[in-house]
């Protein structure tokens, strides 16, 4: 995995990752 | 022997109950707000502020928070050659490497897929691995402080962010400078140096050059003391050095050892008496501190039982070769030969039980106990080879991952103890046809369902990418023991990721390190993606469904006790609380542990034993 793709690719996965957590919040109040 | 074996063990828990239950006092008056602002500190305080929050705030704040630290670790680690406090000019780490570790510090994990004194300089260790120990350590912290709120029917759980400038300030920062200086008197290096460069007793033990000059030896340090207290007191467990807390700077001597381990345990003690006494219900709190002390003594008897007082099974004489089969798909028939050849009786004494991987400066069972306990705590801190451990005494670190609960990492812990007595008042119950109550509110769907879903995010985040890994070729080309052993190796990388742990078994190829390396191990990249993801999920979920849970349950009226309430501070609660989590451990996990270290226990020698 080359720097050029490789990091940007996998901080944006942090990032995904991290909004997944937030929707998870959400639906925890739905339930 | 027997003193000599069983002193360090029993002197720890005495010890960190002792301490722990003053220390709880003084962390509810903090959380509480019942102290007096030194002024100089006041103006931070009221800046970060932003007023009471509700349930979303407080953990959307979390959220937010934790991610700015992601973009905060990426950076500093993606601009580490360019960074000052780098005289040994370490480049630039693999794009996985660095969303793994990023990752995993920010979560408190600090699963380590390199080595610190190789891959990271100092600017590294200190801006990115210790500032990472504070900022996660108190993340936990403040998660059990808003669920007490939430249970105390409060509408506001308090501030996100005035509750973690509590934490860091008023209580790991005072922590980590007192434990810093004692580490500092045992020997650990405090420098912001990088290395030395030495010449060795032994000429030329480390080779010469081609001009024939002998060769000096690299001697790293940094400032060792401060990361190695707050990576206890923070049950962090990421070591300065790859060797971790098995290594002469990081924990020089027995009596370091003994501080190591004591530091790893005070705060998690500690915050099970602050649960009761911010409820005002600490008779409550003894009793679930009681089944937390049962688990961890039995996790402990049991690590030294098969470790310290059983020899090493790889070292006993056996007088024949001998041959059995492991599955492959790839050999013929799906079954490839291993032929173990004959040992003789190795000029090794083993009356001190298996010393395969452990530091004799600190006595014969302090590795057997720090494995019990850095994994019943949630450190992952080692000072002995986890690795090397015989097969059933590699139960007992599984097993406090597993059930998570055994006092576990700051305030998550115990968060995942109040998963249990939740489930397990339910389930009670339903047996005598009660609605269950918990602090005087009746427990509804609503509550149950979420105490579940948190519960089952932690098996599914070790058992589903176990299986895969197991399936695929991620996992076989990356373990280094065939059979059982191998299978141990996979299940506990992804237990230590989901328990927010950090341990490891080493003989498991997962390094890639620097960018340019041209020979990382060969399934590095899948490893360091797929245990990142598992301890984003198993960090955070497990965190935001509880809080939701307190914020539904405290918002309940409070319905006096009657004739048939389930009273929640009497050894009959201890009791029905530790029969859930054995149950429901068993029930989760028993078959892994049969494939995994059960089997290897019986396999053929050397591997059994």
């Amino acid at each position: 995995m080359s720097l050029a793709i490789g990091l940007p690719l996998l901080f944006f996965l942090g990032l995904a990752v991290m909004s997944l957590c937030y929707l998870f919040m959400e639906a925890c109040e739905k339930i | 022997m027997f003193l000599q074996t069983w002193l360090l063990p029993v002197a720890l828990l005495v010890i960190a109950t002792i301490v722990a239950f003053p220390l709880s006092r003084y962390l509810a008056w903090v959380m509480d707000g019942k102290y007096r602002q030194l002024p100089v500190l006041s103006w931070f305080e009221r800046s970060l502020d932003s007023g009471p929050q509700n349930w979303k705030q407080y953990t959307g704040s979390l959220l937010i928070f934790n991610t700015a630290l992601f973009v905060f670790g990426f950076l500093v680690l993606a601009v580490q050659p360019w960074m000052p406090l780098n005289p040994d000019a370490k480049g630039m780490l693999a794009p996985s490497t660095i969303f793994n570790s990023v990752v995993s510090f920010m979560t408190n994990t600090n699963l380590q897929h390199y080595a610190g004194d190789v891959h990271l300089s100092n600017f590294s260790q200190v801006f990115f691995c210790i500032s990472n120990m504070f900022l996660s350590a108190s993340v936990g912290f403040c998660s059990l402080v808003a669920i007490i709120r939430a249970f105390r029917g409060e509408a506001s759980l308090g501030n996100f962010f005035v509750d973690m400038w509590r934490v860091v300030i008023y209580m790991f920062i005072p922590a980590a400078l007192i434990f810093g200086i004692i580490f500092m008197s045992q020997g650990s290096p405090m420098t912001l140096n990088s290395s030395y460069q030495v010449s060795t007793l032994e000429p030329a033990a480390m080779g010469t050059t081609d001009k024939g000059e002998v060769k000096k030896q690299t001697i790293v340090v940094g400032p060792v003391a401060a990361l190695e207290s707050i990576k206890m007191l923070g049950t962090n467990g990421g070591g300065f050095f790859g060797m971790n807390s098995a290594h002469p700077f990081e924990n020089p001597t027995g009596v370091s050892n003994f501080f190591n381990t004591l530091a790893m345990m005070i705060f998690p003690f500690a915050l099970v008496f602050m649960y009761g006494r911010m409820l005002r219900r600490l008779r409550h709190s003894w009793i679930i501190f009681s089944v937390m002390l049962l688990l961890m003594a039995g996790t402990i008897v049991w690590s030294i039982c098969f470790d310290t007082l059983r020899p090493n099974p790889g070292l006993t004489a056996h007088a024949t070769a001998q041959t059995f089969q492991i599955p492959n798909a790839k050999a013929p028939g799906g079954k490839q030969d291993v032929t173990i050849p004959a040992v003789a009786g190795l000029p090794v004494d083993q009356h001190l039980g298996n010393l395969e991987g452990k530091e004799l400066r600190f006595g014969t069972s302090a590795g057997a106990t720090f494995a019990a306990l850095t994994t019943d705590v949630t450190c992952g801190a080692v000072n002995a080879e986890m690795d090397s451990l015989n097969p059933l005494a590699a139960l007992s670190p599984m097993v406090g991952m597993w059930l998570n609960c055994i006092f576990g990492g700051k305030g998550v812990g115990m968060i995942n103890m109040l998963l249990y007595v939740i489930i397990g008042i339910f389930i009670a119950g339903q047996m005598v046809g009660r609605t269950p109550e918990y602090l005087g509110k009746k427990i509804g769907a609503r509550e149950v369902k979420l105490a579940v879903l948190a519960l089952l995010v932690h098996p599914m985040m070790i058992l589903m990418p176990t299986g895969l890994f197991a399936a695929l070729d991620w996992g076989l080309k990356a373990v280094s023991n065939p059979g059982a052993h191998g299978f141990s190796q996979m299940l506990y990388q992804f237990s230590s990721a989901s328990a927010n742990n950090g341990s490891a078994f080493d003989g498991l190829g997962v390094t890639f390190g620097f960018a340019n390396n041209a020979t990382p191990s060969p399934t590095a990249i899948p490893w360091d993606i797929a245990t990142g993801l598992v301890i984003v999920f198993s960090r955070f979920l497990p965190i935001i469904a509880p809080i939701a849970m307190a914020a539904f349950l405290g918002a309940k009226t409070t319905s006096p006790a009657g004739l048939g309430t389930l009273h929640d501070d009497t050894p009959t609660f201890g009791i029905l609380v530790l029969g859930t989590i054995l149950i429901v451990g068993a029930l989760l996990f028993l078959p892994v542990a049969v494939l995994g270290p059960i089997a290897e226990h019986f396999g053929p020698m050397p591997f059994g034993g």
